[in-house]
């Protein structure tokens, strides 16, 4: 027996206050005088409203207008003109959306999934639940665009467990788009049909790769899956289907409406950037006003932590930052004024992520700080190959002894061996490589703070890295 | 096939397997865990990388990349290096982080010497532990009597619950919890449901799930003795390797067998070994003297065999149980005339009924392992999980095929198990279930039905009838299910209709039955379907050839003629003969024009759907295929004869008569009986002579494929036990009849034996080839039973003297009882005694005998298949029997049908006599369906009083969710009815006093709440 998303929240009690970002601060959406459609595409409408939660409000608000283009347009004209604007995916890898679409087998009469990956849970990460917990119906009218074009039958919001009140929304507005023609059978008169159900995950971590949300879907171990065959040709239940972020199918409404060559140029009023079209940046940590908004890509770390999160806080001074959340490589203030943006964080040496910028100050220690990171890489690491299962626990013992006075002479050049196993290519899936990210990066980095308490620990002055270097095949 | 080239050296593999698997066939040692021959490749232990490089530039620049070997298809111009620093390093860090929590503990692992953990640790070349903190633990569960459980040892392969789950279709086995804390086993302790279970201890590559039988009298592989050996739980013939030491058998391991089980085997065979060990076995003859048995020695046994026989009018009785060699020496013994199967009338009607039915033209039976290559499979009346499980478990591949097309369909290969899986989702080829009972085959089947035996007989014959009706078209043949509903027919008949369109649509339909509801009507209905399939199958493929040849023909003609009247800019045309805007002449076109445009396009014959149908029969016993093709008369026969003395041979005779109307026959005749154990009805016998168990003895066996294998014998008794007079059958009665004759002993060796009865006996002339002979050698040497390590040889027979004499020499065989001689690939695939090669000590060692990984073994799998090479019947035509009995159970009047049910460990007498399995066996009941337990107004843990045959029996009544209705079934094996058909009477009686009622009632309850709870939605009633 399954229970109904009310009653799985009723059950674990009240649903929390809406968040309270940003309040006397850079709101998400910028200016509330030029936040407009074409400018803030995904949040303008929170100039207007705290959050839009009821169909007629975001009706007003130019909504659903995105969903009556698309219908009068072919599936396929749908999905060329996303693959075109080039719309790269949000959950952090950056493929082109609608080129991930059109890799689904052709339809052949059976069910074809649309599934919406919210299982937001990369520390530090918190846009996801804004554009869910406020704007659910924007979710809603994305999803249908993208079912009308991959012709899905079917439609299921994976959202993380913890999201209560953004799961309890969505759940709302299904239920007044079912009312209202806007979901179910022949949507708004065409013969396009499709229900969305919402799904709430228990919180694994693991559940964000595309194929183990799949597996957990079913009801079976939330284990990743073999690729190839990809979900676009067996998927959910062995049928076709696609997986995209939250943010990516939030995009699809405004290019429907505004058109691909609108989408393309917002990024130019920066320059800075070829990747089109806005995203949510955010910034946490030691900063004077952490938080999220809504920027075209272009702008520098810099700008966003000192101009938008205004700067660090009284007397701290930036060491580190972590450009899209734990499993992204650190970068230094050396790095402050490249672009966030997939290619250049690349560049640089990390991964853009989810884009929302972490900073560590000189007061903080690397050590503790990665041991607690890897702690959660090692729990949230589902069992299934050797070098993730078993890698992951040998470092969080070693980064803990060495924290704790009881690091040896070589313990540095292990954690170094296991990013070396640990790596793309090598594990069944990205979980392991993305906790390596920080930690090969904060050796790189940091190599002198291990070295430390490791002297101290073997009661020497310093530890000579040469020495101890274990040979290294390559 | 694909050219890849590996370190440097080119090589042609099969492109349809995997790296790892084409490296493995090659003889290239790459590590591996998760991957299994037979549970394919899931990429979990990342233990098998090599490196793969883009082209031979890329490989020469050194710029490649890690793939897992078990994951990835050889593609043609491929280039790999096995021996890569990197791949290497890695490998190495693999096993390394493996190690991380496993305990170090091979010295008391029982796994240790034939672990693939440790093999691999080594191969990989991890040597040095840096890991310098705890490890995580686990809680053990207690598995019941046959498998022990210990998790910290486990390296988290999922090997186990992909074969229990996926591979065997088991439900209570799992994986709990996530990261390094992942834990296998059950939702609680207690012994594992399935049949299948004994696999985890060799599917296991460390020692997790270790063989608790074993456990008590523990050593290590290498100071075991082996032979290659033959089951002799059941009719299926899989090959085993059983161990010994100090003249105990230890352990029993599966044997490759390409053809027959594979890598598998069922937990009756691979447990059911203790009646060998048995202390009660008689080891000196026995004589009656004053109605006691005093042990005698062997000449005076000898002695006294003989004056009893000399001059008086002898018969023999032989067994479906004993080799045919024993049974041939008393069959020459009493004069052929005066022999008899050891089987009653019915008995030996129904393997005969086997026998004619597999020996008849057109007809096709195919081996465990072609079993699962069919993708339609009618299962008529035998509920083989429990009396021929390992033919269950192929019936279960069988069932996957629809999900391999699938796959298939998509560009999945077959090896990669968990796409596969998840594209097939539950989709399975059709398989049908028709039994008396409800099956542990209901999980993959499309229609699982009940019905009383006579009921299944009229479906067979009704479906063989629908398959005759059938056009010879397939595209006319319409499924029933889509008829029209208003058309009304009786259950029967639909479904008869169903399974005849399910089988006539297939590639290639098998149908399996046989002997166990004692019905020949019931075979000869399981043969009549074989035939009218295979021969509506041929017509239907002769319909397509001319289909095929006249469009064909057709749209040669046109593509001719257009290519001729084409302008020169047209010329391309016959190359797309599908385009509809062809400017053919239309002069020129005839009636191809009015074809739709693309069927102007060749055609081919679908040479997947073959004419061939197959047929899987069972028979009782290991060798009743044997017995009953050397032949004689059944046992009520032959004892109806005028005789003074009659000699049995390894029979349980009360199997075949009544254990009363034995004695009574038996009164004042001589009776002497040669077996390995002491049964019930041998308190009266004369003298008992003390006859080898299948481990101390050689022979061959024919199983229900009628494929004949020798069983070689594992050790000699005598060498531990000089008191004993344990002999083979065939010596003992060699011994008694050449001293009769006056003569020498001219048999001194098996394949004296084996000789004459070849001579005697042409039709069975193929069981010379089914192993090498007693002179076989490689490079002179014969093949050595022990390990080149096998220890403390000179110390064994310490207690016994301290003269260490002459290891035993074995006369019988090419095999050596010792460690000198032989050891290693090119042994002939008969005569294998146990797996093993350098660097590999586990199971996995059979990837160094096989012609490719998971394949046959090198020089072929062992056996020959007879009836292969007999001369035919001509087919004949079966028929339905007019009347058959159709009363049912009426408890008001007291009448009573009884059925037989099955169950893997009680209903094999031998199994149920080893002290393991004793300890556990299901509490004997009458089984009643729920419906007629309602009706009769009876509940479980009721007692029943059933008079059948001139005896009582009281049981208690279990409730199982479905049974044939107005049946009741008997727990074949715990209880002694031999003619179920005769009329029998039921009354309710009150619980016996002497039974401990409430707790056998609350045993009686417990399962069957378990039952109900089971019961399926697919099960119906005809």
């Amino acid at each position: 027996m399954s229970l109904t998303i009310s009653e799985q929240i009723a059950r674990r009690g009240q649903g929390q206050a809406p968040s309270q970002l940003n309040a006397q601060r850079v709101p998400i959406y910028g200016d509330k005088a030029t936040a407009t459609s074409e400018t803030k595409p995904l949040t303008w409408r929170l100039a207007h409203h705290d959050a839009v939660l009821d169909l007629a409000t975001y009706e007003s608000l130019k909504g659903f207008t995105g969903l009556k283009e698309a219908l009068s347009k072919s599936p396929k004209d749908v999905g060329n003109m996303i693959k075109a604007a080039n719309v790269r995916g949000r959950g952090g890898a950056g493929f082109n959306a609608g080129l991930k679409w059109s890799f689904m087998s052709p339809p052949d009469g059976l069910p074809r999934y649309l599934i919406c990956n919210a299982d937001e849970m990369e520390p530090g990460t918190f846009k996801d639940r804004l554009l869910m917990e406020r704007l659910p119906f924007q979710l809603i009218e994305g999803m249908l665009i993208t079912a009308h074009a991959i012709g899905a039958t079917d439609g299921y919001i994976f959202i993380r467990g913890e999201y209560i009140l953004a799961a309890e929304r969505l759940v709302t507005a299904i239920e007044e788009c079912l009312a209202n023609n806007l979901m179910g059978d022949n949507i708004l008169g065409s013969d396009f049909s499709f229900n969305l159900h919402v799904h709430t995950g228990a919180g694994r971590y693991i559940c964000g790769e595309e194929t183990a949300l799949i597996n957990c879907l079913e009801g079976r171990r939330a284990n990743p899956r073999t690729k190839p065959p990809f979900p676009q040709i067996s998927g959910a239940w062995g049928r076709p289907t696609v997986v995209n972020n939250v943010e990516t199918l939030c995009n699809m409404p405004a290019i429907m409406n505004h058109g691909v060559e609108w989408y393309q140029s917002l990024s130019e009023i920066k320059g800075k950037s070829k990747t089109p079209g806005t995203k949510l940046f955010g910034c946490s940590g030691l900063v004077n006003d952490p938080g999220l908004w809504e920027l075209p890509f272009g702008y520098t770390a810099r700008e966003i932590i000192e101009d938008l999160a205004g700067g660090m806080k009284d007397g701290k001074t930036l060491k580190a930052w972590l450009p899209g959340g734990a499993s992204t490589d650190f970068l230094t203030t050396e790095h402050l004024d490249v672009v966030v943006d997939f290619d250049t964080i690349q560049n640089a040496g990390s991964r853009m992520g989810t884009g929302l910028i972490m900073v560590v100050d000189e007061s903080q220690d690397m050590v503790p700080l990665l041991r607690n990171l890897e702690i959660f890489f090692q729990r949230e690491s589902c069992g299934w190959c050797t070098p993730c299962r078993d890698g992951l626990p040998w470092g969080v013992k070693l980064l803990t002894a060495i924290n704790d006075g009881e690091g040896q002479v070589g313990d540095v050049e292990k954690l170094e061996g296991l990013t070396r196993d640990l790596w793309i290519g090598k594990t069944f899936c990205a979980h392991a490589p993305g906790a390596m990210e920080p930690l090969m990066s904060a050796i790189k980095y940091f190599r002198p703070e291990f070295d430390q308490k490791i002297a101290q620990a073997v009661g020497v002055d310093v530890i000579d890295a040469a020495a101890n270097q274990q040979p290294v095949a390559k | 096939m694909a050219v890849i080239h590996i370190d440097g050296t080119t090589v042609e593999v099969d492109s349809a397997d995997n790296l790892l698997q084409a490296c493995l066939s090659l003889g290239i040692d790459v590590p591996y865990f998760c991957y299994h021959p037979a549970l394919g490749s899931v990429g979990s232990c990342r233990q098998c990388a090599v490196k793969q490089f883009q082209s031979k530039d890329d490989m020469e620049a050194g710029r490649g990349r890690l793939v897992m070997s078990c994951m990835v298809a050889p593609g043609d111009d491929m280039y790999i290096s096995v021996t890569d620093d990197e791949a290497k390093a890695f490998r190495k860090s693999m096993v390394e982080l493996l190690m991380t929590n496993h305990p170090h503990d091979c010295p008391t692992c029982e796994e240790g010497g034939h672990c693939h953990l440790q093999d691999m640790t080594y191969m990989s070349g991890h040597s040095r532990r840096r890991y310098r903190f705890t490890k995580r633990t686990h809680h053990n569960q207690e598995l019941g009597p046959f498998i022990a459980h210990e998790m910290n040892r486990c390296i988290a392969c999922y090997r186990c619950v992909r074969f229990y789950k996926d591979y065997a279709g088991g439900e209570d086995l799992g994986v709990y919890g996530s990261n390094n804390r992942v834990y296998f086993g059950r939702d609680k302790d207690g012994q594992f449901e399935s049949e299948f279970s004994g696999n985890l201890t060799e599917v296991c590559p460390t020692g997790v799930f270790t063989d608790k039988t074993h456990s008590e009298r523990y050593n290590r592989k290498w100071d075991m003795q082996y032979a290659p050996s033959i089951c002799h739980g059941c009719s299926a013939g899989c090959n085993i390797s059983p161990g010994e030491r100090y003249g105990e058998l230890r352990r029993i391991e599966n044997r490759y067998n390409g053809d027959v089980n594979r890598y598998f085997l069922c937990d009756r065979g691979r447990f059911g070994y203790g009646y060998v060990n048995r202390v009660d076995r008689p080891t000196q003859a026995l004589e009656r003297i004053n109605d006691k048995h005093v042990k005698i020695n062997i000449d005076y046994a000898l002695d006294e065999t003989i004056k009893r026989l000399k001059d008086k009018k002898v018969i023999g009785i032989g067994s479906p149980r004993a080799s045919l060699e024993t049974n041939f020496a008393l069959k020459n013994l009493v004069g052929f005339d005066n022999f008899s199967t050891g089987l009653n009338h019915q008995q030996q009607a129904l393997v005969n009924k086997c026998i004619e039915v597999l020996n008849t033209e057109g007809i096709y039976n195919p081996s465990m392992t072609d079993i699962e290559t069919h993708d339609a499979v009618l299962v008529l009346g035998e509920d083989i999980t429990q009396t021929s499980s390992r033919v269950a478990l192929s019936v279960r591949q069988a069932a996957k095929n629809e999900g391999l097309k699938m796959a298939a369909a998509l560009q999945t290969q077959p090896w990669l198990a968990e796409p596969v899986k998840r594209i097939a989702q539950d989709a399975l080829s059709p398989v049908y279930v028709i039994d008396v009972t409800q099956t542990k085959l209901e999980d993959i089947s499309k229609v699982s039905v009940v019905a009383t035996p006579e009921d299944i007989t009229k479906l067979g014959f009704k479906v063989a009838d629908e398959i005759a009706n059938f056009a010879d078209d397939l595209a006319e043949i319409r499924d029933p299910q889509a008829a029209d509903a208003s058309t009304e027919t009786d259950g029967m008949q639909a479904l008869a209709q169903q399974i005849a369109y399910d089988l006539i649509q297939a590639d290639k339909p098998l149908v399996v039955s046989g002997s166990s509801l004692s019905s020949t009507a019931l075979i000869e209905a399981a043969a009549q379907i074989t035939q009218a399939l295979t021969q509506k199958r041929a017509s239907i493929k002769a319909t397509e050839q001319q289909q095929v040849e006249a469009h064909n023909a057709k749209v040669q003609v046109a593509q001719a003629k257009a290519a001729n009247d084409q302008p020169e800019e047209d010329q391309d045309l016959s190359a797309k003969p599908n385009k509809p805007e062809t400017g053919v002449n239309t002069e020129a076109q005839d009636d191809v024009e009015r074809e739709p445009a693309e069927n102007l396009e060749l055609k081919e014959i679908n040479d997947k759907y073959q004419a061939q149908a197959g047929i899987y029969l069972t028979v009782p016993d290991a060798n009743s295929i044997g017995i009953c093709m050397l032949g004689g008369q059944s046992v009520e026969e032959l004892l109806a004869t005028d005789y003074d003395v009659v000699v049995v041979a390894e029979n349980q005779l009360t199997d075949a008569i009544d254990a009363n109307k034995l004695t009574q026959l038996l009164t004042d005749k001589t009776v002497i009986a040669l077996d390995h154990q002491l049964l019930d009805w041998h308190k009266d016998v004369d003298i008992v002579l003390p006859a080898a168990s299948f481990a101390e003895a050689d022979g061959t066996l024919i199983s229900a494929e009628g494929r004949a294998q020798r069983f070689f014998q594992v050790y000699d008794n005598e060498y531990y036990h000089p008191m004993s007079s344990i002999k083979e059958g065939w010596r003992w009665i060699h011994a008694v009849h050449s001293s009769i004759e006056g003569r020498d002993v001219d048999w001194t060796q098996l394949d004296d034996v084996i000789n004459a009865l070849i001579a005697t006996h042409p039709k069975l002339a193929g069981i010379k080839g089914a192993a090498p002979d007693a002179d076989y050698r490689i490079t002179g040497l014969k093949i050595a039973r022990q390990p080149r390590r096998y220890s403390g040889r000179t110390a064994m027979r310490a207690p016994i003297s301290v003269h260490e004499p002459m290891q035993p020499k074995d006369l019988d065989t090419g095999l050596t009882f010792s460690m000198e001689g032989y050891s290693g690939k090119e042994t002939p695939s008969s005569m294998i005694p146990f797996a093993n090669a350098a660097g590999w000590n586990s199971p996995q060692a059979w990837n160094k005998y096989q012609d490719k990984v998971g394949g046959h073994l090198k020089d072929g799998d062992p056996g020959v298949r007879l009836f292969d090479q007999l001369e035919r019947l001509a087919t004949r035509q079966y028929v339905a029997p007019e009347a058959m009995s159709s009363n049912t159970t009426d408890l008001q009047h007291g009448q009573a049908k009884l059925v037989p049910i099955h169950n893997i460990y009680a209903s094999s007498m031998m199994a149920s006599r080893s002290p393991i399995v004793a300890e556990q066996l299901p509490v004997a009941a009458w089984r009643i369906g729920i419906d007629d337990a309602k009706d009769w107004n009876i509940a479980a843990g009721d007692y029943l009083a059933i008079e059948i045959d001139k005896q009582q029996i009281t049981l208690p009544v279990q409730l199982v969710g479905y049974l044939a209705e107005g049946c009741i079934g008997y727990p074949v094996g715990q209880v002694s009815i031999i003619h179920p058909s005769m009329p029998a009477s039921v009354r309710k009686v009150d619980a016996p006093v002497t039974m401990m009622g409430s707790m056998a009632n609350d045993m009686i309850n417990g399962n069957d709440a378990a039952q109900i709870n089971a019961a399926p939605t697919t099960t119906q009633e005809v």
